[in-house]
């Protein structure tokens, strides 16, 4: 450390409050996003820098916790319109989480003993819409929330990957119309 | 008849301790019974898409495999599950009648307990009164039809025919699953009519090594052995079951049958792969 440095005083702690800090991992657009807290395993931390790249033009990786999420609670919401008059939510023969990988031809979850905590960042709207799904998966099948996520995580990955994007798709709400007139 | 009478006594006294080997039933038959009904991921995937197409009203849906791949056990899975539903009806034709149209129907409906008519179209009318029977409690009419690839083009048209009723909500009024042999897909080409309405196509394929271990233990497991038990089948008996079986699901149960027979006679409680390969030396005309 020079001498120049050593004799510069430190400044006061208002002012080390108030000095403008960059913010890192949040997007630039004002948003009020949620930290939720969610065991993902190190290949599904890879997916999501890999799918973070192939998003459109104008979505950022902040955004694929809520994309992922959107496209869960749309399939979830086609699940339940098409057996709607029935007794069950969920088809007979979906016997467990993993069916639902299998019903949707999503890549099943790496099996590992290894997960670490992660926080990721969630749209008021899609924490309802995680706490709805989720809630009804745990219900069904004792899922849990880190689940949920890896579930919504690998149909994203397989939505991205089978779709094209344009720069229309560039905001979630284009997003949102798009994976609804798929899946809906 | 003296021969039969000692034969009848010797069944009679036959009577293996299964208890021996830590299980309450036996755990390998060649019977299709759900309870047994090990789930691989290929009958996972074809039990989901299936009854997601049954329940949301799609209309037709076919499984194919080989012999001896569980299409029987899934059947039977499917008309158990089904049966017992209030908001469904369920009829399963286990053996085709031979090439007639009107047979074929007259057979799902002595399942369903509808009248038998002589006539294809007063059959058909049978049919129709009894689907707005049911539609107005909200049952939806499941037809299941096993050893499928034995229909006959004449036959399909009368299930195409069943197809083309519609249900109030919208979708088609009665379901179909259609089970069979590969040959089912390859018939199904002389039928595009047909062919073109079946919402889901699923394959059962023979198990994995992997796979077939999961098969014997889940089997053991549900005939009441015991978890924390020393395993029945050592590791390194697993090869060589499957070499010789080549993964069909029934082939496994009935080696593992006579493989439990063997170490009850044997005064043995574990099966390891000297034991496996020594009964095969010893048992070849064992099927």
């Amino acid at each position: 450390m020079s001498k120049k440095q050593e004799t510069k005083r430190p400044l006061a702690t208002m002012a080390e409050l108030l000095k403008e800090k960059p913010k890192r991992g949040r997007p630039r657009h004002a948003v009020s996003r949620q930290n939720v807290y969610v065991a993902l395993s190190a290949a599904e931390k890879q997916t999501i820098t890999t799918v973070a790249k192939q998003l459109p033009v104008g979505l950022k990786r902040a955004d694929l916790p809520d994309l992922a999420i959107m496209v869960l609670a749309t399939r979830m919401e086609a699940l339940r319109r098409a057996v709607a008059d029935r007794d069950r939510e969920i088809p007979e023969g979906i016997t467990d989480l993993e069916s639902l990988y299998l019903l949707w031809d999503a890549d099943l979850p790496v099996k590992t003993a290894v997960f670490k905590w992660t926080s990721i960042r969630v749209s008021p709207q899609q924490l309802i819409e995680l706490g709805r799904v989720g809630g009804v998966l745990k219900a069904a099948f004792s899922a849990t929330r880190s689940e949920t996520f890896s579930l919504a995580l690998s149909l994203l990955t397989a939505f991205i990957s089978t779709r094209t994007m344009d720069e229309n798709d560039g905001t979630l709400s284009a997003m949102r119309k798009k994976i609804q007139a798929v899946y809906l | 008849m003296k021969a039969t009478f000692l034969s009848d006594l010797e069944l009679d006294e036959y009577n293996p301790k299964w208890e021996r080997i830590g299980v309450a039933v036996p755990p390998f038959t060649i019977e299709a019974d759900p309870r047994f009904m090990y789930l691989s991921t290929e009958t996972r995937r074809a039990l989901s898409k299936v009854s997601y197409m049954v329940e949301a009203g799609q209309g037709a849906s076919i499984i194919v495999g080989e012999v001896g791949t569980g299409k029987t056990t899934l059947a039977s899975w499917f008309h158990s599950r089904y049966a017992r539903r209030p908001d469904f009806a369920a009829a399963k034709v286990d053996e085709v009648p031979k090439k007639s149209g009107l047979l074929l129907l007259r057979r799902i409906a002595a399942e369903f307990g509808i009248r038998t008519r002589r006539a294809t179209e007063d059959q058909l009318n049978e049919f129709r009164s009894f689907l707005i029977e049911k539609s107005e409690d909200g049952i939806l009419p499941l037809i299941l039809i096993d050893e499928a690839h034995e229909l006959s083009p004449e036959q399909f048209i009368e299930l195409r025919r069943l197809l083309n009723f519609r249900d109030p909500r919208g979708g088609k009024a009665y379901q179909i699953i259609l089970l069979g042999r590969p040959d089912l897909d390859i018939n199904l080409r002389e039928v595009p009519d047909f062919n073109d309405r079946i919402a889901t196509r699923s394959s059962l394929d023979p198990l994995a090594p992997d796979d077939t271990k999961s098969l014997m233990e889940y089997r053991l497991l549900a005939a009441g052995r015991d978890t924390k038990a020393a395993p029945l089948f050592t590791d390194d008996a697993i090869l060589p079951i499957w070499k010789e079986t080549r993964g069909y699901p029934r082939s496994i149960c009935l080696l593992c049958l006579h493989l439990c027979l063997e170490v009850l006679d044997a005064d043995k409680t574990q099966i390891d792969a000297a034991f496996v390969n020594h009964f095969l030396e010893t048992h070849d005309q064992y099927r």
